[in-house]
């Protein structure tokens, strides 16, 4: 990790991509913009295309913004927030579609997930190969509520750190801790009543 | 520990945030406790599932192409701002003053004339606001609309 004023630190690329210096901003872009597609692909439901757009926009806004950004070490912070921005803009111009094909009531790939917990024998892997299990356990976490479906998935899918999280999404860390518990217990519950639901109709 | 206290705890349990006595005693309730052990089974089992997804990694070549077009774009919108400029002194200053003239030229050449004191008021004045003679007619009407 670079230190905070080390020539390539995200503050130095972002303080010299301010003055103009196009080289600093292709390094702040190529530093930065995993987090900014992880988070954008998280908040708009078009999937990779919507997500690359969103990116798009937010850089390009990036780049014109940067001059008046007065704190070069929250660089990521005002990114993150540029994101979040567009993504609504995005989102409130299309009408939210599930992510997981609900061609087929959810909870048809859920028995063999169910039977794991139930035997206490889960193996992941082999529960993530089944793309029913997998398609499942999407559709559930797309019935969240968004700032638990982001929180959620940012953390379990893309591998976040609490301190990452709190910087993607502009909340404190006590408030993702809060979040992903929510969110965590909110899908618990939805698989614990498909659970009750499949089994009272196989009694 | 009761239930609830264990519920709470089960996320941070899951991301290692516990301290150890935290930990030592979540996991000695969730060895009498069927409910909670249910309830950490279903976090565990669908967070793996969606670990095992994996991580959502960026198009290899969008770094670059985001940053060219953000670079850009800077030039675009002043090569906008330029145009709508060029577009404003080429035709819509010139029609601007333009109509200005001939709004000046206009008022010059057709306002009403000022009656002399004692003549009728001019056609230019048909309800005879400009004659003294109705000043009274006037504030009398206007009274009366002041008073709807």
């Amino acid at each position: 990790m670079p230190g905070k004023h080390d020539e390539h630190s995200l503050e130095t690329l972002s303080s010299r991509a301010a003055q103009g210096d196009a080289a600093s901003f292709r390094a702040l872009v190529e530093r930065t913009h995993g987090i900014a597609y992880r988070l954008a692909l998280r908040m708009v439901s078009g999937g990779e295309s919507d997500a690359e757009d969103v990116v798009q926009d937010t850089y390009i806004r990036v780049w014109r913004g940067l001059p008046k950004l007065r704190d070069h070490a929250a660089v990521v912070g005002f990114i993150c927030r540029i994101v979040r921005n567009v993504a609504a803009d995005t989102r409130r111009g299309k009408k939210r579609r599930p992510m997981a094909s609900l061609d087929r009531p959810i909870g048809d790939g859920l028995g063999p997930l169910v039977e794991s917990i139930a035997s206490d024998t889960d193996d992941p892997e082999q529960l993530a190969c089944s793309a029913q299990v997998r398609a499942d356990v999407f559709a559930l976490v797309d019935e969240l509520k968004e700032k638990y479906r982001v929180v959620l998935l940012l953390r379990e899918v893309d591998g976040m750190s609490y301190d990452e999280l709190s910087q993607a999404l502009g909340v404190p860390v006590g408030t993702i801790e809060s979040r992903l518990h929510r969110a965590r217990a909110a899908l618990a519950k939805k698989v614990e009543r498909l659970r009750a639901r499949q089994a009272k109709e196989t009694a | 520990m009761n239930c609830r206290a264990c519920t709470r705890t089960l996320s941070l349990l899951r991301d290692g945030r516990l301290d150890d006595g935290a930990r030592a005693e979540v996991e000695r309730h969730l060895q009498t406790c069927e409910s909670c052990r249910t309830m950490d089974g279903v976090m565990r089992v669908t967070g793996d599932v969606m670990v095992a997804a994996g991580p959502a990694d960026p198009p290899a070549e969008l770094a670059a192409r985001v940053a060219r077009v953000a670079l850009t774009s800077d030039s675009d919108a002043d090569a906008d701002a330029t145009a709508l400029w060029r577009w404003w002194l080429r035709i819509a200053a010139p029609a601007t003053a333009l109509g200005v003239a001939a709004a000046v030229v206009l008022m010059l050449l057709g306002g009403p004339s000022q009656p002399r004191p004692g003549e009728a008021a001019s056609e230019f004045d048909p309800i005879g606001v400009m004659s003294d003679a109705d000043d009274g007619a006037l504030d009398a009407t206007m009274l009366a609309l002041e008073d709807d």
